[in-house]
């Protein structure tokens, strides 16, 4: 047998065995090669996440939303008290010295004030800030002078922010630039957060050791070893999870930051961005709003020891909370001042100085919760016609309303005491109430209530809850009769009537009273809400006329034309009635209600205005007819109670309302500057046992007492004259006789009486006593004829 | 004749206070005389607010007048001559429709004869007439005549 041949294949396996070492090294090779790719991709992963996040937009900042500005002059009714109440609100602080822009203080006596406004960018004007003293009497303001002893006629204060719409994580913050933010602020910090922050490249090796040499010394947590660099990016871009990948993730990410960007951007990221406590939902970012939050103040008014508290809550916002723990918070405060003290920032007096300051007492929270959640709500939903949720949360949007704090305190107290009142006299417990305040003049919304608890936010009454608005609607069926040629001394029947409304039913509407009152004035049926008058003549003028009417009133609905909408079969909210009879109380001119005025950008740059708009829907005429008719309502009618409350030199024109089973009170009014509208009923809709007169009227009249109104005055249209006339006899008649009333006509449309002619005579001059000689002789002579 | 002539003049003295009698009466019913323009003043709150408009409204930057003149609406809203202001700005702002409503606002404010109402009716007028309305701004011009 031939030796075996040794084969290829055995020389070959050699080479394979040193191949197989080959392949190993390859194979760590390409896992090299690999990691590093992929740390790499990683790398350049996490570097885009950074750069993006850092470039693009930072931060969303919250839409601020505003009160009108108080606007100070002398005459405006207004006391001490009552101004200070607004200057809390606007977060301005009680400071004898007047130190800096947002101080105030007044007397004891509350006859001065001395106040420092703020200056502040409405978008169209700047308001610079005022130093001056008011006095007041008599509940006005009485003058007004600069610092110099120069009477000022004007001044408008910076508005008082009224609630911000916030992101999801409802995060807040101010923004401040890196020259804004204080040296004493960044020394601090170094100081206490990253002594080397200048030094390192986003970690510091020789930080953590001394930190956690500093720690070990100390028994607890003192000093933490990350970089301010490495904080940032926790707060940016990580979670709080405590893990070795999270650090590494951090590490890298800091050194990525460093090297795309300065030293000073990052430490004006730091300021706006780091956590420092807690409001609610609301969380407290940044030190500009977080000096607005503990000390009303701007960041660069702050002192030493103030800024050192800030920087000491750093650490623990909860923990070190000065209200909460204020020797916890000294104590942080001065590990802070004397950590300053030393790297050199301070000299130990300084520190010890600064240590030595007591904590500010009044720490008061600016609340990030709304106080008037019913307006601010409604502002909310007008904007998101406009803006997109996110836009409304993230751009820093600045929302000037017209809400003034001064009227919404009112409504709120009135609804407290005068609703408790009536639920005492009618063993109610769960009354609820909506109030809508307005000036009709501009169709803006001045106070909004749309619960009895007025501070929770929660259902919304004045805009949602609609309910029948029962006789609220009749100036709209006396309104249409006037527009076809009735006068306020026409005669309308109110006698029973049964009425046709289809499938072979039948409706018998009834008076409150159960009673029939003949032939009366038109004035008179309105004024005494006679429903089977106003049936009579709503049919007559026809239904669809009076939905026409509602239109142009502002009605945004049409509703169907039953005969039972002549006695306020209409659901509509307290907003919408609010809309009606701004039409009416503006002399026919509609403005749509708004609670905005205008909004603008955070920086300024205007975006949109809700300016006036008027439009002329009813004739001057008719506007003033109807309106003299409301006023009769209150003079002489269902709405007489006001009297308990009002003067009646105020003149107030004014409607109750009531509707089937008294289930809804509503009183809608007004004087010469304001309309305000109430409703009062129950949730479930059972009955309330309050008519508009005994439910809804005292707490408007509650309301306007407490309120300071003007008289209303209507402007007579030249084509519409004043004759003392007897609606009995339909006949002109001499002033002040018997069965007399005056009243105003349309030129033409005073029924002719030749006979009586002679003794009519225009308003306020009566004739005067030579006047009413005459008349006597005239009158004597006719006698003697007949 | 002393007699006739006493006689007489009781007779006419009579005559003339009956005469003078209802005269008094109607000297008692005119209306009141129509304001001059220089008689619609502005309160001194809102003195320099309509000053501040009136200066935007000549560098025409009429949004900032409109600014300055709701604040005096605000502070004044029975004003007619602030309503008038803003009606002109409106104007300038190239808006017709809104000019004629602030001009029927002011007049609802005024009496008829009232020269800021003649004022009023010629903006309307020329609104009119930015809006192709020739038969309308025509009819206020007669008015005007």
């Amino acid at each position: 047998m031939a030796p075996r041949k040794r084969t290829p294949f055995r020389k070959t396996r050699r080479p394979r065995r040193s191949s197989g070492i080959f392949s190993w090294r390859k194979l760590l090779a390409t896992t090299a090669l690999a990691t590093f790719l992929l740390a790499a991709l990683y790398t350049l992963y996490l570097d885009s996440q950074v750069r993006a996040l850092f470039e693009g937009k930072r931060w969303e900042i919250p839409a601020r939303v505003y009160a009108r500005p108080l606007e100070l002059y002398t005459g405006l009714p207004l006391t001490a008290t009552r101004l200070t109440r607004e200057l809390d609100l606007a977060g301005y602080r009680l400071d004898r010295q007047l130190s800096s822009a947002g101080s105030y203080y007044h007397q004891a006596d509350d006859t001065t004030l001395h106040l420092v406004t703020r200056a502040f960018d409405f978008g169209d004007s700047q308001e610079p800030s005022h130093r001056l003293t008011i006095r007041f009497a008599n509940h006005r303001v009485a003058a007004m002078e600069a610092d110099d002893g120069t009477p000022l006629s004007l001044v408008r204060l910076d508005p008082a922010q009224i609630g911000s719409f916030h992101p999801l994580h409802h995060e807040d913050r101010l923004l401040v630039a890196r020259q804004e933010i204080p040296q004493a602020l960044v020394h601090a910090l170094l100081a206490i957060e990253d002594r080397r922050y200048y030094r390192h490249y986003g970690i510091d090796p020789r930080g953590i050791i001394r930190a956690l040499a500093a720690n070990i010394r100390a028994g607890s947590t003192v000093q933490g070893g990350s970089t301010l660099t490495q904080q940032l990016i926790k707060n940016m871009y990580l979670t709080h999870e405590r893990t070795l990948g999270r650090k590494v993730n951090e590490a890298i990410m800091a050194l990525l930051l460093e090297y795309h960007y300065n030293k000073e951007e990052i430490l004006t990221a730091y300021v706006n961005e780091v956590f420092l406590g807690q409001d609610g939902q609301r969380a407290i970012h940044g030190f500009g709003l977080a000096s607005q939050f503990y000390f009303r103040r701007q960041l660069n008014e702050l002192d030493l020891p103030q800024l050192a508290l800030l920087v000491g809550l750093v650490r623990g916002p909860s923990y070190y909370d000065p209200r909460r723990f204020p020797q916890r918070s000294v104590q942080r405060r001065d590990q802070v001042l004397q950590a300053m003290a030393t790297a050199g920032f301070l000299t130990p007096a300084e520190a010890a100085s600064a240590q030595a300051a007591p904590l500010e007492q009044n720490l008061h929270a600016t609340g990030g919760a709304t106080p008037f959640p019913a307006f601010v709500g409604l502002v909310r939903r007008q904007l998101r016609e406009s803006y997109r949720e996110q836009d409304l949360t993230g751009q820093g949007l600045k929302i000037f309303t017209t809400l003034d704090p001064q009227v919404q305190w009112q409504v709120e107290e009135t609804i407290n005491t005068a609703v408790a009142k009536l639920e005492r006299q009618t063993d109610q417990q769960r009354i609820q109430a909506a109030v809508v305040v307005s000036r009709y003049d501009s169709g803006e919304i001045e106070a909004l209530a749309g619960s009895r608890i007025t501070g929770e936010a929660g259902f919304n009454r004045a805009v949602d809850a609609r309910r029948p608005i029962g006789s609220l609607i009749k100036p709209a069926v006396y309104l249409s009769a006037l527009e076809q040629g009735y006068t306020l001394a026409t005669l309308l029947e109110d006698a029973k009537i049964t009425v046709d409304i289809g499938g072979g039913k039948q409706w018998q509407p009834r008076n409150f009273d159960q009673r029939e009152h003949g032939l009366v004035p038109l004035y008179e049926a309105l004024a005494n809400s006679y429903n089977l008058a106003t049936v009579r003549l709503g049919m007559d003028v026809g239904l669809d006329r009076v939905i026409d009417t509602l239109t142009r009133l502002g009605l945004q609905q049409q509703p169907p034309p039953y005969p039972s909408l002549l006695l306020g079969a209409l659901s509509i909210s307290p907003l919408e009635v609010s809309q009606l009879y701004q039409t009416l109380a503006a002399g026919g001119f509609y403005s749509p209600q708004r609670v905005i005025q205008r909004v603008i950008a955070a920086d300024n740059r205007p975006l949109e205005r809700f300016p006036i708009t008027v439009e002329q829907r009813l004739e001057p005429e008719h506007a003033f007819l109807i309106n003299t008719a409301l006023q009769k309502v209150v003079s002489d009618g269902t709405g007489r109670p006001l009297s308990r409350y009002l003067p009646g030199s105020l003149a107030v024109a004014g409607k109750t309302g009531s509707s089937d089973g008294l289930r809804d009170s509503w009183f809608a009014g007004f004087t010469g500057d304001r309309l305000v509208v109430v409703w009062l009923g129950l949730d479930d809709n059972q009955p309330l046992g309050l008519t508009g007169s005994t439910g809804a009227l005292p707490v408007w009249g509650e309301l306007m007492r407490a309120l300071d109104s003007t008289p209303l005055v209507l402007a007579k249209p030249s084509t519409v004259e004043w004759v003392w006339f007897n609606p009995q006899r339909q006949s002109r008649t001499r002033a002040r006789a018997p069965g007399a009333v005056q009243l105003p006509f349309l030129n033409g449309s005073i029924p002719a009486t030749p006979e009586e002619a002679p003794l009519a005579r225009e308003k306020g001059d009566g004739g005067g006593w030579l006047g009413r000689i005459v008349d006597r002789v005239f009158q004597k002579e006719k006698e003697e004829k007949r | 004749m002393p007699n006739s002539f006493t006689g007489g003049g009781l007779l006419w003295g009579c005559l003339l206070l009956i005469l003078l009698l209802p005269g008094c009466a109607l000297l008692e019913l005119k209306p009141a005389r129509p304001p001059e323009p220089e008689a619609i003043s502005v309160s001194p709150q809102t003195a320099p607010l309509l000053a501040s408009a009136r200066q935007a409204l000549d560098r025409r930057e009429p949004a900032t007048a409109e600014g300055y003149l709701e604040r005096a609406i605000r502070l004044e809203p029975r004003n007619p001559l602030l309503w008038h202001t803003l009606a002109q700005t409106k104007y300038q702002q190239g808006d017709y429709a809104q000019t004629i409503q602030l001009s029927l606002r002011s007049n609802a404010l005024l009496p008829q004869s009232a020269p800021l109402a003649r004022e009023n009716l010629s903006l309307m007028a020329a609104a009119h007439r930015r809006l192709g309305q020739e038969d309308k701004a025509r009819q206020l011009e007669e008015q005007l005549r």
